[in-house]
């Protein structure tokens, strides 16, 4: 079978655009070039294609994943051209692999990678708290045994408390490089979670978190994805690489 | 203009408001000479699935000196956060503000619309009313079916385009540019296009009225010698086998209520049921040949990458070359995994057959419209449907394996009586027998006979133009009444509100003294009157109230035939004569037949193009 894997990006034009119309955007644009896509059987056949993780609606990304099942092998250099002739703005695939292994993007994905732009209110800053103090309270947040926060289940409409602490891999916090503090209090929060069908922690969730453990009042500007990643034997890697899409089987899943 | 992320953020959709979209025209607004705001009264979603934008759109594109925007009506959220960031209404292509435009134009698909009208201009803050506004705002104009009563809105438009916009836009902007290049007033402009033909500039025509409020006559001004025609003729294409129609269609992020390629088969209606506008005003029907639609089909697949095309007629079954289009669509859309989906076509063999090669297996929803519930008012109606073709086409369709059916009624329909409502829920019953019948031995079991009326609206240039409709009370009754008699279980009944049915019709057939209406409603706040929890009767009320208005003037009160009706001076190309011949012929429950079975001379054979001529050919 032949499963090609693309990386794209989806950037500020597009950030409006849901999950699913994301999905369909992709479907027509993969009618349009005319890339031999497989269909699925049925009286309403669907292109095959498999995304990775769902962005959120105004989020942007550089690393957007999906596979697409093709009848016919198209030369990955000339999959991006054809497709990329058929996005719209907003929309680029940057490389393309074959995807020799048997796990599709999205039950490989388990890490996400975020920036995410948060600001603090004139209060805050009048209280005299400076950009160290920031620094250290994020640093005593990710030292906290347990970091727990009310998830709202929206299926079930349910409220429960969780323990985000096992999600989170790594995070660190800077100034915003363009702006100063003392004008805008600007801050980029830049961290690594767990992500997909089995733990899953969005970054809106991790502010949320932020604020009401160390008592800051961080208000998300922008959030912007920088990778998905698939843990292999115990190491971290990029779905594009060799090691992910070879043939051999994710070993201690 | 940019839109700051913190109020998209914050409205449902916000890819309603960002454009971008495959397809979209973009042009450099810098290096044209005219720009043209193309505004559909109510949301994307909505604007989006209609045809005639995407006709229209593209082919004022198609002109290098102008550039085409579209825009549509913010939903409440985000005209609540337009209006507290001091946002004005702006364009999806560009961002401009609607109000920098040259020309600002409407479509008025729906009368129920026009409160939106009114609300976008006042969010672009361009003045309401036509005579304020001055050489700084764009000119507002027109067009779509409801612009043949262009009276209700007649103070606010500066110009209708009656007809066919396709065939006369060019011509409109063409004198566009001449006149912004000359510097000339804006009168000036008005003046030169009131000539053209199926262009209307109401500031140019006075009406005088009796006392009793009906029209004593519409007339013409004389402005310093110059006079305008006495009756606008509307427009329509005559060739429509080779008129424009885009290749490329925009294809929206977001699912549209029709999102997909729509084939326009043919214009107009060979039936000529006497309560359909559109059986009227579209005269003469002109069909497209099935290979120009197979073309045509051809070239929107390629561009928009649709996976679903659908054919879009008045009556796809009267369609002369229905079988071999699709056959053709069908065996070259399946290569291409591209679907089919079918109208709601007449139910014989044929069309049953063709619903299982389309792999519309899901055997459900069949619908069918007989409109009234017994013989005489059918024929009243004109509606070519016998009991007997209806009880057929079930029993076909039951065979077939379908246990889902819809039937459309009207209500309140000239001459009606309680018989007639009766014979509704009767028909039910008959449509359940032949279900128990076919399925005999078995239990009728998984039927489901959907029942629905709407509250029949007199319509302008429609032989019952001259018709009242029942009163709000009366029409409840007839629900009523109806529900009371449906005793079958299987049979579901489902209603309109009659108190929008009776804004249509004081909208449908209102004067211009029912503006101030229009805009003394929109300052008590109404808007999207068509959005169910939208909608506020009371509202409108008080608005006939403070304008000292009677609706019921104007929806209620049967008028004579010879009455000035305040859209006289509109042509049609059907005449008044064939009208009050097609109303007397109603009363006697006369059938009058199709346009392809006998002309019935109504007087649309003067384009000299369409259904009139296709046996003259030879």
């Amino acid at each position: 079978m032949n499963i090609i894997r693309v990386k794209f990006i989806r950037s500020d034009e597009i950030k409006y655009i849901s999950h699913l119309d994301i999905m369909r955007t992709f479907s027509r644009a993969i009618r349009r070039s005319r890339i031999p896509i497989d269909y699925s059987k049925g009286f309403n056949p669907q292109p095959q294609m498999v995304f990775g993780l769902p962005l959120a609606v105004g989020v942007t990304s550089e690393a957007e994943y999906a596979d697409f099942q093709l009848t016919d092998y198209v030369a990955p250099d000339d999959f991006v051209r054809l497709l990329n002739g058929e996005l719209p703005t907003g929309l680029k695939i940057v490389k393309a692999a074959y995807n020799y292994s048997k796990n599709n993007i999205m039950s490989a994905v388990d890490m996400a990678s975020y920036k995410i732009r948060v600001r603090v209110s004139e209060v805050t800053k009048n209280r005299g708290i400076t950009v160290d103090d920031i620094k250290h309270k994020l640093e005593l947040f990710t030292k906290m045994d347990n970091i727990t926060v009310l998830k709202e289940n929206k299926k079930k409409g349910e409220k429960s408390y969780i323990d985000i602490k096992p999600m989170i891999h790594n995070i660190s916090v800077e100034e915003d490089s363009n702006g100063e503090y003392s004008k805008a209090g600007i801050f980029i929060i830049s961290a690594l979670l767990r992500a997909g069908g089995r733990a899953n922690l969005k970054p809106d969730l991790l502010v949320e978190a932020i604020n009401s453990n160390m008592n800051i009042d961080f208000e998300i500007g922008h959030i912007h994805r920088t990778g998905l990643f698939v843990t292999k034997n115990g190491k971290i890697y990029e779905p594009l690489d060799p090691q992910v899409l070879s043939e051999n089987k994710v070993a201690g899943r | 203009m940019i839109i700051d992320d913190k109020i998209l953020m914050n409205v449902e959709k916000p890819a309603r408001y960002v454009g971008n979209e495959w397809n979209m025209v973009v042009k450099d607004p810098q290096k044209v000479d005219i720009r043209f705001a193309f505004c559909f009264p109510d949301i994307y979603e909505v604007g989006m699935s209609h045809l005639g934008m995407k006709i229209l759109y593209h082919l004022i594109n198609q002109r290098e000196d102008t550039y085409c925007e579209r825009v549509f009506a913010p939903w409440i959220d985000m005209e609540q956060k337009m209006k507290e960031n001091g946002i004005p209404l702006f364009s999806l292509e560009s961002k401009t503000p609607v109000c920098s435009f040259d020309i600002v134009g409407f479509t008025l698909q729906y009368e129920m619309s026009y409160t939106n009208v009114i609300n976008m201009l006042a969010l672009a803050g361009i003045p309401i009313r036509s005579e304020e506004r001055s050489e700084k705002h764009p000119f507002v104009c027109a067009g779509g079916p409801c612009a043949y009563n262009p009276e209700p809105l007649a103070d606010i438009i500066d110009f209708f385009v009656i007809g066919e916009g396709e065939e006369v836009i060019n011509e409109i902007l063409d004198v566009y540019k001449q006149w912004k290049k000359s510097g000339a007033s804006r009168d000036d402009f008005l003046k030169e296009i009131a000539f053209i033909e199926g262009v209307y500039v109401p500031k140019f025509y006075t009406v005088e009225y009796n006392n009793d409020g009906t029209i004593r006559k519409i007339e013409p001004q004389n402005m310093g010698g110059t006079e305008f025609p006495s009756k606008i003729m509307k427009r329509i294409i005559k060739d429509f086998e080779n008129v424009y129609f885009p290749d490329k269609i925009i294809v929206p992020y977001i699912g549209i209520v029709h999102d997909r390629i729509m084939l326009e088969l043919f214009r107009g209606c060979i039936r000529g049921c006497r309560f359909c506008q559109a059986g009227f005003i579209y005269r003469p029907v002109r069909e497209r040949s099935a290979d120009k639609l197979i073309e045509m089909a051809r070239k929107l697949e390629e561009s928009t990458g649709y996976e679903e095309i659908s054919l879009t007629s008045l009556s796809t079954s009267d369609y002369t070359q229905l079988e071999k289009l699709t056959d053709s669509l069908l065996e070259e859309m399946r290569e291409k995994k591209v679907n089919l989906s079918l109208p709601s076509l007449r139910v014989d063999s044929f069309s049953l057959d063709l619903m299982e090669k389309a792999h519309e297996v899901r055997k459900s929803g069949l619908t069918f419209a007989p409109e009234a519930g017994t013989q005489r008012l059918r024929d009243t109606i004109n509606k070519g449907v016998t009991e007997e073709d209806l009880l057929k086409s079930v029993e076909l369709a039951f065979k077939g394996g379908w246990n889902n059916v819809k039937l459309y009624f009207m209500i309140g329909l000239p001459t009606e009586t309680y018989d007639d409502i009766k014979g509704i829920a009767e028909l039910g019953e008959k449509v359940v027998d032949v279900y128990r019948k076919v399925n005999a031995g078995k239990k009728a079991k998984g039927l489901k006979v959907t029942i629905s009326t709407s509250s029949f609206v007199p319509k302008p240039f429609t032989p019952f133009q001259w018709e009242a409709q029942d009163p709000i009370d009366v029409l409840r009754e007839k629900q009523q009444y109806l529900k009371k008699n449906i005793r079958i279980r299987q049979i579901e009944y489902n209603w309109h509100d009659p108190e929008l049915s009776f804004l249509e019709a004081v909208f449908a057939k209102g004067d211009r003294k029912t503006g101030e209406v229009l805009i003394k409603a929109w300052e008590k706040g109404c808007k999207f009157d068509s959005w169910g929890e939208q909608f506020k009767f009371d509202k409108w009320l008080q608005a006939f109230e403070e304008c000292g208005i009677d609706p019921g003037f104007y929806a209620n009160r049967k008028a004579g035939y010879d009455e000035i009706l305040p859209w006289d001076h509109i042509d049609t190309g059907v005449s008044k004569r064939f009208l009050v011949e097609e109303n007397k012929r109603a009363y006697r429950a006369e059938v009058t037949p199709n346009c392809r079975v006998n002309c019935s001379g109504c007087g649309a054979a003067s384009f000299g193009g369409g259904v009139c001529f296709e046996y003259n050919k030879g």
